[in-house]
């Protein structure tokens, strides 16, 4: 019998490159190849390669514009606040010894319920005559048009927030068990008070997590567009037109140039905070 | 990694083995997703998508595929891949058009908002396909309706072939006028204007009649009221230079106006003052119109509008198409060019000879086909064999108004259109149906529109 010339070594690396072939294949298929394509179509208009043009014109298109504004008013304020929020609350809870799994299910709830489900709630409250409509009414407040005027966005984030909040807490949490006790109670013994047990042993411990959560919350940030998309459809008002909407109508449109470029714009977007947060975590992380 | 490699290599060769099936599996699934549409020989001709194989465009492109086997061979023939409906079109054109493929014609009844379509390259230059052309006999574009024709025009580039069209009139008789004290006559000009001041005295509660019929045809499923309202909204879109006037107090006096004919509409009442809008329109149909009121003691009117100002003749595209700029088949797209703008068939579709392929069709963009048309209508007979002609006010009138045209949409449908019904249709309902204050009708409809224009 023939004997093989690989050598362990050899063998152990062509079977680790088989296994990971099929996963790579389809993120070759799926992401990687699109994205070429993608940045190559940028770079045309029909069969015409117009080099960086469909980028110069996209920073001077006004509607552009306005989707980044309101992407980037959005994930600067939805993401730090439903952060600060999820944090206290997962502070909250620690006090406790022990948290009933109905309470950790619950807070899981708005993140399983159905958009459509969920729509249909907010709809009802936010709506001219809704809930909160009502309320301000009967309080001698004016109607305000949550759908149609820059509290649109205050709704979103509200939205945005309240569905999050839960799984955030429930990860923080987690983070914060994981603190040994032994830090806490050295510092104690050194005289630190509640506050500085928060902030200088609590925040930097969790760095790691706090970076899961920013990295899942953005993430997550650029899903809302699925409730903004339910709630106002493929043209909501200028207060909540987002950069999904851009890209999803320039589809419609068949403005592929444009949509390629707006695309390579939100991705580099994306990879540009991740890699600021990154070396933002690599430094202050204490783990 | 013991168990990944073991010293026998038995196990090795057995994960390599389900290594490649799965590999395997994986690749046969993406190859199934590029061939698990087999339409025969469709490759090699041009194709053309549709959720209704059954309109004029349809028709137009049966009558070719028989003239290709007669005339040419089968590669020129046009294959008709119908859809359930018009989103599944649309999605699989947005993703095949995307991939540099697509349907080689497109009819402009489809639903795509061809305002975006015209500025992005996805037409090919008409002209340019007509000057690459060798054929001594090239189309001359100058035999052809200018007016209507220029709606097809971007920048210079003929990305849209108009083959049909319709003016904006209304129809009615002098009789059903005189009930409510509307003066009308065959010279009457209809615009947004005047409309209140016409109607002033018309009242549908008191005679159980509706300003027009909100009746939807089974076919088109055009709602004339809602048409109306449509085509009023966009006189104030200036899709060209991506400005909307739905600020301007004349848009805001004249809405009301509007609103209050969509509500002498929308019951369903035994009678109307105008008739249907978009049907029975050609010359020799009008005709036949004409006699039919003559021979009930009416006596037929017809008003040019609705219209922004008294100098507008308008008019709409009834059939029309662009060629996909992907397209392979060049040579075969100049051919169904020229078929379908040829004098014969031009007078063969709108019914000025031999049997009427449609009657939805009202005027050839071909100028010999419509001088065809005008003298096939002159030689219209009644039962009694006695001719009827177009020697009288009402034909001369229409005539006229078909000669006159100055400002061509390309929209016939216009509730069908992209903007109407895919950007703005929601907020039109909540204001009709809904009730939504003017205030904020007209602001979600500025900021929609302005959207669409500029994003």
């Amino acid at each position: 019998m023939r004997k093989s010339k690989l050598t362990r070594k050899q063998k152990e690396h062509i079977a680790a490159y088989l296994f990971i072939l099929p996963s790579f294949l389809g993120i070759a298929v799926f992401y990687i190849v699109p994205y070429i394509i993608c940045f190559t179509k940028s770079l045309y208009v029909g069969d015409t390669f117009v080099g960086i043009e469909n980028y110069i014109q996209l920073f001077q298109n006004n509607t552009f514009l306005l989707a980044l504004k309101n992407t980037g008013i959005f994930t600067v304020t939805a993401i730090p606040l439903l952060m600060v929020i999820s944090f206290l609350l997962a502070l909250f809870l620690n006090s406790f010894n022990k948290i009933s799994s109905f309470f950790r299910s619950a807070l899981l709830i708005p993140v399983v319920v159905p958009i459509a489900s969920l729509i249909c709630v907010w709809q009802l409250v936010f709506d001219d005559y809704g809930a909160i409509n009502g309320l301000l009414n009967s309080l001698g407040f004016n109607t305000v048009e949550f759908f149609n005027s820059e509290w649109s966005m205050v709704m979103i984030v509200f939205i945005y927030v309240w569905k999050y909040c839960g799984f955030c807490v429930i990860l923080f949490t987690a983070g914060i068990a994981n603190v040994s006790q032994s830090l806490y109670e050295s510092a104690r013994l050194d005289g630190a008070k509640a506050h500085q047990l928060v902030t200088k042993i609590t925040i930097p411990m969790i760095a790691p997590t706090t970076f899961f959560v920013f990295l899942m919350e953005l993430i997550y940030s650029f899903k809302i567009f699925r409730e903004v998309f339910a709630l106002f459809g493929d043209y909501p008002n200028t207060n909540v037109y987002f950069l999904q909407n851009f890209i999803n109508n320039n589809y419609y449109n068949l403005n592929y140039p444009r949509l390629s470029a707006a695309s390579i714009v939100l991705s580099l977007f994306i990879i540009i905070v991740l890699f600021i947060f990154f070396c933002f975590e690599r430094k202050h992380s204490y783990s | 990694m013991e168990w990944i490699v073991p010293k026998g290599g038995v196990e090795m060769k057995k994960s390599v083995v389900s290594l490649f099936l799965l590999v395997s599996i994986v690749i046969m699934n993406f190859v199934g997703c590029i061939e698990s549409e087999n339409f025969g020989d469709v490759k090699n001709r041009m194709t053309y998508y549709t959720s209704n194989d059954s309109d004029d465009f349809c028709n137009l492109i049966k009558i070719y595929n028989n003239y290709c086997l007669q005339n040419y061979d089968k590669s020129y023939q046009i294959a008709v891949q119908k859809f359930a409906s018009e989103d599944e079109i649309n999605t699989k054109l947005s993703t095949e058009l995307m991939a540099g493929k697509g349907p080689d014609i497109i009819s402009i009844n489809q639903k795509l908002p061809f305002e975006k379509l015209l500025n992005n390259g996805t037409f090919l230059d008409v002209n340019k396909l007509c000057d690459n052309n060798t054929q001594a006999d090239k189309i001359d574009f100058n035999n052809f309706n200018s007016a209507i024709m220029k709606c097809g025009i971007y920048n210079g580039k003929r990305y849209i072939v108009p083959l049909f069209y319709g003016t904006d009139v209304f129809v009615s008789t002098q009789e059903k006028l005189k009930k409510f004290n509307i003066s009308c006559d065959n010279h009457t000009v209809l615009t947004y204007k005047n409309l209140s001041e016409k109607f002033s005295s018309f009242s549908n509660e008191k005679a159980n009649f509706g300003f027009i019929s909100g009746y939807n045809d089974t076919n088109s499923m055009f709602n004339y009221p809602i048409q109306l309202f449509n085509q009023f909204i966009n006189n104030y879109v200036d899709f060209e230079n991506k400005v909307t006037y739905f600020e301007s107090d004349d848009f805001k006096s004249k809405l009301d106006t509007m609103c209050r004919l969509l509500n002498a509409s929308k019951e369903d009442f035994p009678d109307f003052i105008f008739d249907d809008l978009y049907i029975n329109r050609s010359l020799s149909l009008m005709v036949r119109k004409y006699a039919y009121y003559k021979s009930e003691n009416e006596t037929p009117v017809i008003c040019r509008g609705l219209v922004k100002s008294d100098n507008d003749y308008s008019a709409f595209v009834q059939v029309g198409f662009g060629i996909n700029s992907n397209t392979h088949f060049e040579k075969q797209a100049y051919a169904f060019l020229k078929f379908a703008l040829s004098e014969d068939v031009q007078t063969k579709m709108c019914g000025a000879k031999g049997i009427s392929y449609s009657a939805n069709i009202s005027f050839p963009v071909n100028k010999k086909a419509f001088e065809q048309a005008k003298y096939s209508a002159s030689k219209q007979a009644d039962d009694d064999g006695k001719i009827i002609g177009i020697d009288n006010d009402f034909m001369k009138a229409y005539i006229d108004i078909a000669d006159n045209v100055n400002a061509c949409t390309l929209y016939r449908d216009v509730s069908h259109s992209y903007y109407n019904d895919n950007v703005i249709g929601d907020i039109v309902d909540d204001y009709i149906n809904k009730g939504i204050s003017k205030e904020k009708f007209i602001r979600q409809l500025s900021a929609a529109t302005e959207i669409y224009l500029t994003e």
